[in-house]
């Protein structure tokens, strides 16, 4: 049957999708707001995790040390003190990085570091030496006792660790190849910050101990030791730019995937949802009166492309705008803005009439989940598969994907990003498989979709899609 | 009849959904300017002769002209239709939706288009919903939002499937104000319900669908004269005129109708002596000859004397309305 069809009210029909899903409330908040919000609060939310840590420790710590040379070191460091001005230091250098990597940006970040290490509390811990020949059972016990007895016991005198220090920890016995050892005793559930900052300590005061004996200057060793890294540049056309390696091979292939895949889930759940919506409320019938099937498809699914479109050129300028901010350029060329839109399209259009057609199917949302599941292990393909596709853009597999719509698209797109080149031929048969798949889901979507609108009752299989696919 | 004067023609069609046979053979000429009433109980196939009219759904077979185009998609925007599946978009403003409806079957935007809107709001008994949602209004409301957006653009042939359903009394003789209108201005109206009593009402011409054939086909006039009356109502003084009746020759039998007294006659008395003769029978506060309706007729064509008394009741209460919407 010979079908009219008017431009004018596929551009109506789609104007209509349009606003009723991009201009709500809801959209408005859901695509701008929360992103926003999101990553105003990123600082707060920093702090708010720090600050969630658990309260400090305070109690005791039993040390029994055989080689009487390292206990007093060992208190020192542990002291309060000694524990603040080590973390003031490292906060310093932590906003000094930041500054130094993100600019203007950074100073935000930097204070964010800062208010996070405030809110972490100090240890209090009282060391306590046993002398060098003490029972390492009978202070075990003592942590024991404590936790199977009743009553409360004061904070400051609870026993949080045992540490047993070996005799030649410092000076090797004649004879040996190695040092001795240490062992910690800690008492059940102590908090990691709380072991790391003994461990850490004891390390330190052994070094120090040994450093002394061999008549090393400490200062000096640890300048030997500190090799500096002056910043990685790339050497371009332009001159001399920061080193963007990481951010071309890892961060931009995938967050161009991601984007376009939120974007075609969002513009076809939508198309779901409204075509569901018009069919549950009869609506669907008066438009037919007016329309016909194939234009009021093809005008939702160009509706819903547009909101997947704002989306992304939001989300894209966003993301420019980012990146002009932390003064990296030459990372997202024009070509691959033009194929990522291109592949948006392809990718979009094939899922949008899978979308059209199962909500022209069913009777409502609910129905519409077990015809969604293949749909939706198709949208998870991509996430399975980009470290194998980052990692070797030009492999077997990778190549081989690039040709299976519908993932074709979330899979050239990441090859295309990364700085490996992929070959034209390949982008160009991609394109053309693409189109292909296209075509033929539009004509089955609109198969579906004449019969469907109309069909109420018992929610249909793919079996008897099919049968109206024949029936149309 | 020239297929220049007719808006609709059908010749043969058939529709079938899988094993089910919707419309068989179904032959129709619909003359420009006439109010047409497609009539018969639900699941006869009113709904599937229109949707194929509309070309929603398309015959297995058959030929089928509207508006002398092979079919309607070619002349949607010279068509109104009223599904019998009809609804709003809830979240719509009232307004909007009517605005959107017109632009979609091709009127102009701008304030001509608005103020028409609102002209047509306003005759509907509904001037302040403009700014609703439609999901503010009732459900009768709504309807009427519905009949607006199906003659807005002032369409050559309206097609209305079970307009008057759900709608109150007010509410349906204003439909029934508004589709007369229609039909005055010179436009070919067609309308389908399973109550008989309101295509007595409004149309002048009925087509008859039963089991998806079409049974009747002709003027309400020709089918009124053709089926002559059968039975005269009669209301005796004393109980045993009931009796008396009974017992006059060339009556069929007494029965009792909706709380009154009718007695059927066979065809050796002329209707009119039958008056007569009950009247002179025993002492009367009236007898009135009874004019058989559609139902009647509707009955008695599709059923013969096939079916059951309880059968033919649940038929009549569906023929009126009582028998449920679906």
């Amino acid at each position: 049957m010979a079908q009219s069809f008017n431009i004018a009210k596929v551009v109506r029909i789609a104007g209509r999708e349009f606003a009723s899903t991009a201009l709500t409330k809801g959209f408005i908040i859901g695509a701008l707001v929360v992103p926003a919000v999101l990553v105003m609060l990123i600082p707060l939310i920093l702090v708010l995790a720090a600050s969630a840590k658990p309260p400090a420790v305070s109690g005791r710590i039993l040390v029994i040390d055989r080689s009487g040379q390292v206990f007093d070191t060992l208190a020192e460091r542990l002291s309060e003190e000694s524990i603040r001005e080590r973390r003031e230091r490292m906060a310093e250098r932590a906003a000094e990085f930041a500054q130094d990597a993100f600019g203007s940006l950074g100073s935000q970040v930097a204070g964010g570091t800062e208010a996070a290490m405030d809110a972490i509390q100090i240890p209090k811990l009282t060391l306590e030496s046993l002398g060098a020949d003490a029972d390492v059972e009978v202070a075990k016990k003592l942590i024991r006792d404590q936790i199977s007895g009743d009553g409360p016991i004061d904070p400051a005198d609870r026993v949080l660790a045992v540490l047993e220090i070996d005799e030649d920890v410092v000076v090797i016995h004649e004879g040996d190849e190695e040092f001795g050892a240490w062992q910690p005793f800690f008492r059940p559930k102590l908090n990691n910050e709380a072991v790391g900052e003994i461990e850490n300590a004891v390390e330190w005061a052994v070094r120090e101990q040994r450093y002394a004996d061999a008549d090393l200057d400490r200062d000096r060793i640890r300048a030997i030791d500190r090799v500096t890294q002056r910043e990685a540049q790339e050497v371009t056309e332009q001159g001399e730019q920061k080193d963007t390696s990481g951010l071309t091979s890892m961060v931009v292939p995938v967050v161009a995937m991601v984007l376009i895949l939120v974007a075609t889930f969002t513009g076809g759940q939508y198309l779901l949802t409204t075509t569901i919506e018009e069919k549950s409320s009869r609506v669907v019938e008066v438009l037919l009166s007016a329309v016909s099937p194939m234009e009021l498809m093809t005008g939702k699914i160009f509706g819903q492309m547009f909101v997947g479109l704002s989306l992304l050129v939001i989300y894209n300028g966003i993301g420019i705008f980012a990146l002009i901010a932390f003064s990296i350029t030459g990372v997202v060329s024009l070509s691959l803005v033009v194929y990522f839109f291109v592949y948006f399209v392809l990718a979009y259009i094939m899922f949008a009439s899978m979308m059209a057609a199962i909500g022209s199917a069913v009777n409502d949302l609910r129905e519409a989940q077990s015809l969604m599941t293949p749909v939706m292990l198709f949208s998870m393909v991509p996430y399975f598969f980009f470290m194998p596709v980052i990692r070797a853009p030009n492999s077997t597999l990778s190549t081989v994907m690039s040709f299976i719509p519908p993932i074709s698209p979330f899979i050239m797109i990441m090859r295309i990003a990364t700085p490996e080149t992929v070959p034209g031929w390949q982008i160009a048969l991609s394109i053309l498989v693409n189109l292909i798949a296209v075509w033929f889901l539009l004509w089955f979507a609109a198969k579906v979709f004449r019969v469907g609108l109309l069909m109420y009752g018992k929610p249909p299989n793919f079996r008897t899609l099919i049968r109206w696919v024949r029936m149309a | 009849m020239q297929s220049g004067e007719l808006a609709i023609e059908m010749r043969g069609v058939r529709k079938t959904f899988g094993n089910k046979v919707a419309v068989e053979g179904i032959d129709l000429e619909i003359p420009k300017g006439s109010l047409h009433g497609f009539i018969g109980p639900n699941g006869a196939g009113k709904s599937t002769t229109i949707r194929m009219i509309m070309s929603i759904l398309f015959p297995d077979r058959g030929e089928l002209s509207v508006l002398g185009k092979r079919s309607a998609v070619e002349s949607k925007d010279r068509i109104g239709y009223l599904p019998e599946e009809r609804g709003v978009y809830k979240k719509m403003k009232v307004g909007a939706f009517l605005h959107h409806m017109g632009r979609l079957k091709g009127l102009d935007a701008g304030v001509s288009l608005r103020k028409r809107v609102d002209e047509w709001l306003e005759k509907i008994d509904l001037p302040d919903v403009s700014k609703k949602k439609c999901e503010e209004l009732s459900k009768g409301m709504q309807q009427k939002v519905q009949f607006v957006s199906c003659v807005l653009h002032d369409p050559d042939l309206v097609i209305l499937d079970e307009p008057f359903s759900g709608l109150d009394p007010v509410n349906m003789r204003l439909l029934r104000d508004l589709i007369n209108e229609q039909h005055q201005q010179g436009r070919t109206v067609i309308f389908s319900t399973h109550v008989m009593a309101q295509a007595q009402q409004l149309c002048d011409h009925i087509v008859m669908i039963h089991n998806g054939k079409k049974v009747l086909d002709d003027p309400l006039d020709v089918i009124r004269s053709r089926h002559r009356p059968e039975s005269v109502w009669f209301d005796p003084i004393d109980g045993s005129g009931v009796d008396r009746v009974a017992r006059i020759p060339g009556v069929t039998g007494v029965s009792v109708v909706d709380g009154r007294n009718r007695a059927g006659f066979d065809g050796s008395i002329d209707p009119t002596e039958a008056v007569r003769v009950l009247a002179d029978a025993a002492p009367m506060h009236g007898v009135e000859l009874h004019r058989p309706g559609l139902e009647d007729i509707f009955i008695s064509i599709v059923t013969g004397n096939d079916l059951s008394a309880d059968d033919k009741a649940r038929l009549r209460a569906e023929l009126r309305g009582t028998g449920g919407e679906s």
